[in-house]
């Protein structure tokens, strides 16, 4: 087991608790800056209930249904492999972080999916709209609030992606062991703040 | 060494039944959706979807096993996304009718006697009050 902490911490504990708190720190940052959006949506709704229902009445709910559980599974599979990760079991941590690297490819290919076919319908924010039989006054901020969380949150995707992968590297090379685990937990926080979005995004943009 | 480092206190079991529990409540928030419920909707899945984010947190990412700063952290952030709603729609929901985007040219959704008189324009304008 590589148990490593730089020379200015006593030890390996303190500087897991540094790390920890740090990540939490950046975490709950991300989670204000999301809820800037969230707030922008529901200004935007209180003022055109109408537009909000017809835009997520346009939705494909099935596709969002499909991603949130593509996104629930990979923070599973991401819980387990930190868990793993701290058993010292090494294959299993790469291959369960390979498993949440896919269901992220899927997922992004879905939301590409979507938004070729928004691109093609004109469903777009503001003067691009130009899709002729929604007619609802303040449909395009409904696009605009969906294209910024959506987007916003699909670049959190690839990021959550590359931080896996980079994870992925000391399993593959069976570092992981009992006390060192820190940089698949750090990558799974983020991974499961990003799942934690998706679930707020869901049912707001695509259900109710 | 690591005798006081926080431990990850998930078992795999225990990750197994939140994540059942996450599949079942996007199923309960799906169909909920499709029912059409009208001004329940809405309070609704997010109470549900809450619940879900409650769940990833506390066990998913450990914040029931944790004590201290992180969580302090996770408070003050939700507070203030509490002071944002508040504030924000504190605002519009008081708004002078007119001064609200939705309503700007809309002078049948006025209470009777907010205007004064309409130009021959079509656009409002508030005669001045007499002294």
């Amino acid at each position: 087991m590589a148990e490593t902490h730089a020379h200015h911490f006593p030890d390996a504990g303190v500087q897991r608790h540094a790390s920890l708190l740090g990540m939490w720190l950046f975490l709950s940052t991300e989670v204000l800056l999301f809820a800037g959006l969230f707030v922008a949506y529901g200004y935007y709704r209180f003022l055109f209930p109408g537009a909000f229902a017809e835009g997520s009445r346009a939705m494909h709910t099935w596709l969002g249904l499909a991603n949130t559980v593509v996104l629930i599974a990979s923070s599973f599979a991401v819980a387990l492999a930190h868990h793993a990760a701290g058993a010292g079991r090494n294959r299993t941590t790469f291959w369960l972080l390979v498993a949440a690297l896919a269901a992220g490819v899927f997922f992004l290919g879905v939301k590409a999916v979507e938004y070729v076919e928004h691109f093609r319908a004109g469903e777009l924010p503001g003067k691009w709209f130009t899709h002729p039989g929604m007619k609802a006054p303040g449909i395009s901020l409904f696009y605009a609030v969906y294209f910024l969380a959506t987007g916003l949150h699909a670049l959190h995707v690839v990021v959550g992606m590359s931080l896996l992968a980079w994870a992925a590297v000391p399993a593959w090379k069976r570092r992981y062991g009992p006390g060192n685990v820190g940089l698949v937990e750090n990558a799974g926080l983020y991974w499961h703040l990003v799942d934690l979005v998706w679930i707020f995004l869901f049912p707001l943009l695509y259900l109710v | 060494m690591t005798d006081h480092a926080p431990h990850a206190h998930g078992s795999p079991l225990r990750y197994l039944l939140v994540f059942l529990g996450l599949l079942v409540l996007t199923v309960v928030t799906y169909v909920t959706g499709k029912m059409h419920l009208g001004g329940w909707a809405l309070p609704l899945a997010l109470v549900i979807a809450s619940t879900k984010a409650g769940l990833v947190l506390a066990f998913f990412m450990h914040l029931w096993d944790t004590r201290g700063a992180p969580l302090v952290a996770m408070a003050v952030s939700l507070l203030f996304i509490v002071t944002l709603l508040a504030l924000v729609f504190g605002d519009v929901a008081f708004r002078f009718p007119l001064a609200r985007p939705d309503r700007m040219g809309n002078y049948e959704a006025l209470p009777v006697g907010a205007l004064l008189g309409d130009g021959p324009d079509g656009h409002a304008h508030p005669v001045p009050a007499k002294r």
